[in-house]
C-alpha cells in the first residue's frame, strides 16, 4: 500500500476536544494505510511558521479539522495558498472547507470540489477527471462518468438511467464535478461550441427585422410607443443593467480661480457678485479714452472729413432727393501718418489680439502706421 | 475590423451641428474614420454594423427633441425593440441645454436612458452643458471630450504602425470647391436668393416694416407683416414661429473678398464636392464665391475655439500663427474670451487683424460657420395669408468701436415694403392654443415676450370668448415701449380681456412683472389652486424665468397652509409636468 504523507491542520479551539482529534486520526490512518505519516499543526501557527518554506509538494493530504462554527468563517488566502504550495500535485485539501472560501480557493489554484479541494496537476486545466476510487472516507461515491448538472435544474432527471442510480445521486444531491456557472445570466447555456462570428451574424440577422419598417408610413402609427417621460424618472439603484442605470453626468465645476492663478475675469449671466458692473464700467471707461484719441487725431483730419461729408451729401441728395446728416462719430476717417502715435509697446498698431491691457487704442482696428482707416458706421 | 465612429446631432440652431463636426475633426487625428449627420439622415439599420456611436443633442420646446432628431426617436421609442439590440455598441451622449428652463437638457437625457436599456454599454461619461455657465457649452464640451478621447484611446488604442496626427498637420479639407474661370460670371440679386434647393421655403413679400417704440427710445422694436406670395395657404397656431434667412452686409462680403483676394475669383459659377454640411433652407441654386458668402457662411458671429483650430495654419506670420493657436488652446480661453466673447468680436474683424491669413477657398466651409435661420414668434392670428412679426433690432456698444448688430435684424431692419423674402413656419405644438383648452390663462409677457401671447390672445378671443385671460406686461416706460398697448386697453374695456397687469420699469415706482404677480398672490393662487389654471411665460432668457418662478413658488408657500418650500417647488414641477407651467424664453 502506499504510504501518504499526512497534514493534520488544527483549528486553535479544537484542542479542547483531544477526543474528537484522536477519533480523526484513526479514520485517517485507517483510510489511509498504516504507513502513512501523520504531522500534526496548529492552522495559525503553521500559516506563520518559516518553515513552511520548505515544505513545498510534501504532501498527499491535509485535513483540517475545525469547530462547526469555523464553517462559516473564511480561512486567510495567505494560508490557502500555502496549502497549494505544500500538496502534491493531485493532493488533496479536506475536512472543514468553508462556503465562503470556495471562490479565494479556485482563485488559489485549487479544483474545487463538494468533499476536496485538489491541487492540479500542472497539465490538467478546467475539469478534474473523476477519480476511481474503491472507498473514501466519510461520504458513498459512485462511479460515473463526468456529467454537467444545470444549476436551474434542482434534480438530475435522467428517465433513460437506471433508477437505482438515479436514487443514490438523488441521495447525495452533490454534483461530481464543478459547475460551470456564466456570470452574467442565470440559465447555463454552454456557447463555446457556437463560432463566434456566425452567431453575432444570425444575431443581426434577426435585430435586422425591426429596422425594416422604417420606410412605410402606416407602420410607423401603428406601432406602440414608451412613454418618454418614463426615461426622466430616476431609478433608484437598478441592479439589472451591468453599467448602471443612473448615469451621472459629468461634473464641470466652474472655478473663480483659474488654473493659472488668476481670478477669473469673466462675468456669469447672472452676476451677482458686482464683476458685470465692473466691466461695463471698463468698457464705458475705454470707449471715453477712445474718443479723446480719435478726437486728437481727428482734429487734423476734420478738413478731410467735412470734404468727404460734402460729397457724400451730394451723392444723396442726387439719388434720394433726401438729406441724410453724419455727425463727426458716425463717419470718422483717421489719419495716423501722424509721426510717434505709437505706444511704448510698439504693438498698438497690430490690433487688439496684441495690443496691452491698458493700451488706448483697444477697440480700434488694426492699422499699419501711414495706413488710413475708415470706421463705418453704417445704416442710416 | 475598421476603426470607425459615427458622430449623429439633433440640432436646431446649429451648434450641436457644430460640435460634431468639431469632435470628427478630433477623432480623424486619432485615426478614426467618421460619419458625421443628423439622427434622421442616418440609416438606422447602420447601427447593427457599428461599434462607436457618439450622440450629441440640444433641448429645445418644452423638453423636447430638436426637428431632425424626431423620426430617429419616434423609431427609439418602439416599445417591441428588444432588450439587447444595442449591446454591441460603445455610446456616450452630449446634451446642449439651458438651465434657465425646467426642463434642463431633457432630450440627451432621454436618448442617453434609451441606449442604455437597449443594451448600449458607455464608453464615456455624459455630459450636461449649459447656456448660462460662465463658460457657457463650450466649457462643457472641452472637458467631455477630453474624457471621452482618453477613454477611446485606452478602449480602441492605435494599432501599433499608426500614430496620432499632430495638431501640426493640417488634415485635408472636407470638400473641395470648383470655381469655374472659363464660364460667364454670375451677378446674383436678390431674386437669385429666393431661389434655394429646399422647396418647402414659403416666398413671401413684406406688405410693412414700421417702427412701434417711440424715436426716443433706445430701443428700435418692429412691426413686420409679411404676405405669402404662393396661392398655397399658410398653416400655423399660436406659439408657432417664422424662421427667417439672413444675409449679410454686401460691404462685408466685398470686405473679406479684399482681404483674401478673391475678388476677382468670385463671381464665377462655384461648385462643392464632398459631404457637404446641412444648410438649413438650402442653398441658392446659383452659386458662386460672392453668394456663398453672403447667403451661407456667418462672417460677423463671434469667432469659436474651432475658429482659431482651423485658421491657425493659415497665416503666414509667425507671430500671428502663434496668437491664433494660443486662442485655439484650453489653456488660452480666457484670452480668448478677452479678444471675442466680450467684445463682441466678429470673424471678419478678427481676420482684418491677422494680416497674414489667407485661407484657401477650400477650407471656407470648415473657417465660416454655416449661416443659421433665425426664430421668431408670430403675433398673429393665424390666417392663411400672412405672418405678423414683433421684433426688437439688436443694437448695441461694446468696447469695440464699431456698434455691435445681430445679423439677422440688421437684415431686417433695412426690409421695405414690397421687398421679396423666403422663410418656414416652424411648428411649436403649444398645447394651450387648442380650442379645448377652456380654463383661465395667466400669461406674463415682459418685452418681445409679447409676440406669441398676441397671438394667443387674439385666437383665444375667438375660439373661447368666454374664457378668463389675465395678461401680466412688462415694459420700460408707458410712453415710450408699450407694446400693444392701446390694443390691450381696449380689449379689456371691451371686457374681451378679463384683466391688465402692466409694469413699467424706468419710470415712476419702476418694478417688473414678477413684483407685480407677487401683488396679485391671492388672485392667482385662486386661478391655480381652484380653476386649474395654465401659466405661459415668454420672454428673454436668463434672470427673469428663475424670478418669476421663484415668485410662483413664493406664492403656493405663503396662501396655502400646509405648503413649504420643498412642497412649493414641487407643486411647480407637477404644472410643468402636465403642461400647464409652459416657458418660452430665448
Amino acid at each position: 500500500m502506499m504510504s501518504y504523507e499526512i497534514l493534520l491542520l488544527l483549528h486553535p479551539t479544537i484542542v479542547t476536544e483531544p477526543g474528537k482529534v484522536e477519533e480523526v486520526k484513526l479514520g485517517l490512518a485507517r483510510q489511509y494505510g498504516g504507513d502513512s505519516k501523520i504531522h500534526q499543526n496548529i492552522v495559525d501557527k503553521f500559516t506563520l511558521d518559516e518553515e513552511s518554506d520548505r515544505l513545498a509538494d510534501e504532501y498527499d493530504i491535509v485535513y483540517y479539522l475545525a469547530p462547526e462554527e469555523a464553517f462559516l468563517k473564511k480561512i486567510p488566502t495567505k494560508t490557502l495558498e500555502l496549502i497549494v504550495k505544500i500538496l502534491k500535485p493531485n493532493g488533496e485539501f479536506m475536512g472543514c472547507l468553508p462556503r465562503e472560501s470556495k471562490i479565494d480557493a479556485i482563485m488559489a489554484g485549487f479544483i474545487t470540489e463538494d468533499t476536496k479541494w485538489i491541487k492540479p496537476t500542472p497539465k490538467v486545466e478546467g475539469v478534474a477527471l473523476l477519480k476511481k476510487k474503491d472507498e473514501s472516507f466519510g461520504a458513498k461515491t459512485v462511479l460515473k462518468l463526468p456529467k454537467f448538472k444545470k444549476l436551474s435544474s434542482p434534480k438530475l432527471s435522467s428517465p433513460a438511467s437506471d433508477s437505482a442510480s438515479v436514487e443514490q445521486t438523488e441521495q447525495h444531491e452533490q454534483s461530481l464535478l464543478p459547475n460551470f456557472k456564466k456570470l452574467s445570466s442565470p440559465t447555463l447555456t454552454d456557447t463555446s461550441d457556437l463560432d463566434d462570428d456566425t452567431d453575432s451574424f444570425s444575431n443581426k440577422q434577426s435585430k435586422l427585422v425591426f429596422f425594416t419598417n422604417d420606410g412605410d408610413e402606416n407602420e410607423d402609427e401603428d406601432e406602440e410607443l414608451l412613454d418618454e417621460n418614463e426615461l426622466l424618472i430616476a431609478d433608484a439603484g437598478s441592479d439589472d443593467l451591468p453599467s448602471g442605470f443612473n448615469s451621472k453626468p459629468l461634473i464641470v465645476p466652474v472655478e473663480c480661480r483659474l488654473s493659472n492663478g488668476k481670478k477669473r475675469r469673466k462675468a456669469c449671466k447672472d452676476c451677482t457678485c458686482g464683476l458685470k458692473e465692473k466691466e461695463e464700467a471698463d468698457e464705458l471707461k475705454q470707449r471715453s479714452i477712445q474718443d479723446q484719441v480719435l478726437g486728437t487725431l481727428a482734429k487734423s483730419a476734420t478738413a478731410e472729413a467735412i470734404k468727404i461729408e460734402e460729397r457724400i451729401k451730394r451723392k444723396q441728395e442726387s439719388t434720394k432727393g433726401k438729406i441724410v446728416k453724419f455727425n463727426e462719430s458716425e463717419i470718422t476717417e483717421i489719419d495716423f501718418t501722424i509721426e510717434g502715435k505709437t505706444g511704448g509697446c510698439g504693438s498698438c498698431a497690430l490690433g487688439d489680439a496684441f495690443r496691452c491691457d491698458g493700451c488706448p487704442y483697444l477697440g480700434l482696428p488694426a492699422f499699419k502706421p501711414g495706413q488710413q482707416i475708415t470706421i463705418f458706421e453704417d445704416d442710416f | 475590423m475598421t476603426r470607425s465612429i459615427v458622430i449623429l446631432y439633433g440640432s436646431e440652431t446649429g451648434n450641436s451641428q457644430d460640435l460634431a463636426y468639431l469632435l470628427a475633426r478630433k477623432c480623424e487625428r486619432l485615426r478614426f474614420q467618421t460619419v458625421v449627420c443628423s439622427l434622421d439622415d442616418f440609416d438606422l439599420k447602420k447601427l447593427l454594423d457599428i461599434k462607436i456611436l457618439i450622440i450629441i443633442c440640444s433641448t429645445t420646446g418644452q423638453g423636447e427633441l430638436p426637428r431632425n432628431a424626431r423620426s430617429f426617436w419616434k423609431f427609439m421609442l418602439r416599445k417591441k425593440l428588444p432588450l439587447d439590440l444595442l449591446e454591441h455598441l460603445y455610446f456616450t451622449t452630449f446634451g446642449l441645454g439651458d438651465s434657465s428652463y425646467p426642463q434642463f437638457n431633457y432630450a440627451a437625457k432621454k436618448i442617453h436612458r434609451r441606449l442604455l436599456q437597449l443594451g448600449a454599454i458607455e464608453i464615456s461619461n455624459r455630459a450636461e452643458s449649459d447656456e448660462q455657465a460662465p463658460d457657457g457649452i463650450e466649457g462643457f464640451y472641452m472637458e467631455w471630450e477630453k474624457v471621452l478621447i482618453s477613454n477611446l484611446n485606452q478602449k480602441f488604442p492605435l494599432p501599433e504602425n499608426l500614430k496620432e496626427i499632430p495638431i501640426s498637420e493640417l488634415l485635408p479639407a472636407r470638400n473641395s470647391l470648383t470655381i469655374h474661370t472659363t464660364k460667364f460670371k454670375k451677378l446674383i440679386d436678390t431674386k437669385d436668393s429666393l431661389n434655394r434647393s429646399d422647396n418647402t421655403l414659403i416666398t413671401g413679400q413684406i406688405l410693412h416694416n414700421e417702427r412701434m417704440t417711440s424715436d426716443d427710445h433706445f430701443q428700435d422694436v418692429r412691426n413686420v407683416l409679411i404676405k405669402s406670395n404662393s396661392d398655397l395657404q399658410l398653416h400655423y397656431k399660436p406659439g408657432d414661429t417664422v424662421a427667417l434667412y439672413p444675409s449679410n452686409d454686401p460691404r462685408d462680403v466685398q470686405t473679406l473678398l479684399d482681404s483674401q483676394g478673391w475678388d476677382n475669383i468670385a463671381d464665377f459659377p462655384l461648385s462643392i464636392q464632398g459631404d457637404l454640411p446641412k444648410v438649413e433652407g438650402g442653398l441658392l441654386q446659383k452659386l458662386t464665391l460672392r453668394s456663398l458668402i453672403t447667403y451661407h457662411l456667418d462672417i460677423v458671429s463671434i469667432p469659436k475655439r474651432s475658429f482659431f483650430l482651423n485658421a491657425w495654419y493659415f497665416a503666414s506670420d509667425e507671430r500671428e500663427r502663434e496668437k491664433l493657436l494660443e486662442f485655439s488652446k484650453i489653456e488660452g480661453t480666457q484670452e480668448l474670451y478677452d479678444y471675442a466673447n466680450r467684445p463682441r468680436r466678429s470673424i471678419l474683424e478678427t481676420i482684418l487683424e491677422f494680416f497674414s491669413l489667407k485661407i484657401p477657398v477650400d477650407y471656407i466651409l470648415e473657417i465660416f460657420p454655416i449661416l443659421k435661420p433665425r426664430l421668431f414668434s408670430i403675433s398673429s392670428k393665424p390666417n392663411d395669408s400672412t405672418v405678423e412679426l414683433t421684433v426688437a433690432i439688436v443694437e448695441y456698444k461694446t468696447m469695440l468701436r464699431k456698434i455691435r448688430r445681430g445679423i439677422c435684424t440688421r437684415w431686417l431692419k433695412k426690409l421695405k415694403a414690397g421687398d421679396n423674402l423666403v422663410f418656414h413656419i416652424r411648428e411649436q405644438n403649444l398645447q394651450i392654443g387648442k380650442p379645448s383648452v377652456n380654463v383661465p390663462l395667466i400669461m406674463i409677457a415682459p418685452g418681445t415676450g409679447i409676440a406669441p401671447i398676441k397671438s394667443l390672445i387674439e385666437t383665444k378671443i375667438q375660439t373661447n370668448p368666454n374664457i378668463e385671460l389675465y395678461l401680466f406686461t412688462g415694459n420700460r416706460y408707458h410712453d415710450k415701449d408699450f407694446l400693444y398697448g392701446e390694443l390691450w386697453n381696449s380689449l379689456l374695456h371691451e371686457g374681451k380681456l378679463t384683466k391688465l397687469f402692466s409694469s413699467f420699469s424706468r419710470e415712476g415706482k419702476g418694478g417688473y412683472v414678477q413684483e407685480i404677480l407677487y401683488k396679485e398672490k391671492a388672485l392667482l393662487n385662486d386661478l391655480i389652486s381652484n380653476r386649474n389654471a395654465i401659466i405661459y411665460l415668454c420672454g428673454s432668457s436668463g434672470k427673469m424665468p428663475n424670478q418669476v418662478r421663484i415668485t410662483f413658488t413664493t406664492i403656493f408657500e405663503e396662501c396655502n397652509e400646509d405648503v413649504d418650500n420643498e412642497k412649493a417647488n414641487q407643486m411647480l414641477l407637477e404644472m410643468e409636468n402636465q403642461g400647464r407651467y409652459i416657458q418660452e424664453t430665448w
